[in-house]
């Protein structure tokens, strides 16, 4: 059987969809969902960075540097954001699936399809976001969507701010997805996928984390 | 339970979601929000004037009036038109006097009668001294032609001193005559010729142009005595300038409590307009208030809440709220007296969004940066703008 990759299905209806994962032997389409994901993240870091977003650090040395200078640095500025937009989903999407490779006994490239899948919830967030952060001012770090916007709340620590924005609707939307995909791929019992998925979206977001504190 | 499970958790995330929009958006909120400046300016050393713009007429600049005087007596003939250009010393009307021309007459006719006695009496001496040659002289007679002659003579004199004194009375009686004829003390051009008794006779106006202006009642109290004012004819590039040289302080037109009130007043020009004739339709420009080198921001830019005026300056990448004292405005400008510092950057279009102390993003300015920008900065501040771009990627 053929299973056409559709990150749609697999996010709105992904019992029926892991199922048919499960019992494919051929899989069609991952390249280009692949391709076609990456394409719109760097549609949307290109827009980003035209927009400035997330420059907040850089303008705090407009006074410093002429206009031109300053024009520079936000054009490189920019060219990382962009050259993150494709980074950091590829990224994502291999290292996790070498991770669930070496947890679970199922075929490599099946698990790069359920990493698509939940790649497309993440892209989902960000295009979500986007507006509300143009137009109402709103930082990535304090998504509605979050918890993020209880850090300040809560602490003075930037690092627990960074953590709790890892939890988001979105990202709890994604780890049940591959929940419910690894349970439909392996024989495994639910509280041992539960865990070893929370384990590893925790280990992500302690990484981002870190890299976040340590950015600023 | 399992069919509801879905229902309650986009509840339950929907609520979260409303909780965070709460938190992020309540008058105390702890949240640092971020605005987008799309366009920043810089404030700027320019000449700035304030003014009042009007309309206004051309006028002329004196009138001079010519009244009748009935006194000397009845007017004879008004030697001008309306429109002659008339100088100094041109007259204007003639008025006549029966009295002095009847005694003029007179002495005119006893100056003929005394001519011709004159006449009689040189020819008498002539015929006497002509007699008085041809005798010897020895002769009584000759004595007697010579006593004659003299004694014609000495008549003569006497005519011709009465001669005389009719020409001195004569003389003084043109000069009388003459004084009954007015003439125009200025130059300029005849306005008007009327026969209404409560009007004067004559109106001359000067050859020189004045512009009357009209200024509501609203904006009475900006110009004043000694204001530059610059003159333009409609569709046409020249203009004129000139100096405030009076302000009525009664309206144009009756006053009405429905109505507001336009006040007259008068500018000088400093150069006499050629080829425009009075009661012509000009725009008038009153500067009201001048500076040279004042700090100048776009109006745009300035925010006004009830009676304070602030710019939103941009200060090591946060806003910052500034109130400021303003000076004159003209047009897009706005002078700043105090608050702002001629190298701070401003944000040029403040928002109602914009709060003290918020980040700030500006949008990217596309150009082919130079060789030069580049080598003037270091690896490392290049490395570090980069790398920043590409990490902030993760979220």
């Amino acid at each position: 059987m053929v299973y056409k990759s559709n990150p749609l299905k697999e996010i709105f209806q992904p019992k029926i969809a892991f199922a048919q994962l499960r019992e494919a032997e051929r899989l069609k389409h991952v390249a280009i969902v692949a391709f076609l994901l990456l394409f719109f993240h760097v549609i949307l870091s290109l827009l980003r960075g035209y927009f400035g977003m997330d420059g907040e650090e850089l303008t705090k040395y407009l006074d410093q540097y002429t206009g031109e200078q300053f024009a520079f640095l936000q054009l490189l500025f920019a060219l990382g954001h962009v050259l993150g937009g494709i980074c950091v989903p590829l990224f994502f999407l291999f290292i996790s699936s070498i991770i669930f490779y070496l947890f679970f006994d199922i075929h490599f490239l099946k698990l790069f399809t359920i990493q698509l899948a939940i790649l497309s919830i993440f892209l989902l967030e960000d295009m979500i976001l986007f507006p509300f952060q143009l137009f109402l001012g709103i930082k990535n770090l304090f998504s509605p969507f979050s918890l993020g916007v209880w850090g300040p709340y809560i602490t003075k620590h930037t690092f627990i701010w960074a953590l709790l924005r890892t939890v988001s609707v979105f990202s709890i939307w994604a780890i049940s997805i591959q929940i419910i995909a690894l349970l439909s791929l392996t024989e495994k019992p639910v509280q041992r996928v539960a865990m070893i998925v929370i384990a590893v979206y925790l280990f992500f977001g302690i990484m981002i984390s870190s890299l976040y504190k340590l950015s600023i | 339970m399992k069919r509801w499970r879905p229902y309650i958790l986009i509840v339950l995330a929907l609520c979260i979601i409303g909780a965070n929009f709460y938190l992020l958006f309540h008058q105390h909120s702890k949240i640092p929000k971020s605005v987008y400046v799309n366009e920043r300016s810089k404030p700027t050393k320019t000449n700035i004037k304030e003014t009042v713009d009007t309309t206004g007429i051309t006028a002329p600049a004196e009138r001079k009036f010519i009244y009748d005087h009935p006194q000397f007596g009845t007017i004879a003939e008004i030697l001008v038109t309306p429109g002659q250009e008339v100088q100094a010393g041109t007259p204007l009307i003639r008025y006549a006097n029966e009295e002095i021309d009847r005694e003029l007459q007179r002495i005119a006719s006893k100056q003929e009668q005394l001519r011709t006695q004159m006449e009689q009496l040189s020819e008498d001496v002539d015929y006497y001294t002509t007699l008085a040659s041809s005798v010897t002289e020895d002769r009584l007679e000759k004595v007697q032609w010579e006593e004659k002659a003299r004694e014609a003579e000495q008549k003569k004199a006497l005519l011709e001193s009465k001669i005389q004194e009719y020409e001195a009375e004569q003389s003084q009686l043109t000069e009388k005559k003459e004084e009954l004829v007015v003439k125009s003390e200025t130059a300029g051009w005849v306005e008007e010729i009327s026969d209404h008794p409560s009007k004067p006779l004559i109106t001359i106006a000067s050859p020189s142009a004045v512009i009357r202006g009209k200024v509501k009642e609203k904006r009475f109290g900006e110009i004043a005595v000694g204001q530059k004012a610059v003159v333009h004819v409609p569709n046409e590039k020249a203009a004129f300038t000139g100096t405030i040289m009076d302000i009525g302080k009664f309206p144009v037109t009756e006053t009405s409590f429905q109505e507001k009130s336009e006040y007259p007043f008068t500018v000088q020009l400093n150069e006499q307009p050629k080829s425009l004739p009075f009661g012509y339709h000009v725009n008038i420009t009153i500067v009201t208030k001048e500076k040279n080198g004042a700090m100048t921001v776009p109006a745009e830019a300035v925010w006004h809440e009830k009676t304070k005026s602030f710019v939103y300056v941009i200060h090591r990448g946060k806003l910052e709220k500034r109130k400021v004292t303003l000076g004159i405005s003209h047009g897009k400008k706005q002078e700043i007296e105090r608050g702002l510092r001629p190298n701070e950057t401003i944000v040029s279009h403040p928002t109602k969004q914009m709060k003290h102390g918020m980040d700030i993003i500006v949008p990217l300015e596309v150009k082919t940066p130079k060789k030069e920008t580049m080598k003037q900065l270091s690896k490392w501040v290049i490395a570090k703008h980069f790398l920043d771009g590409f990490f902030r990627a993760l979220y």
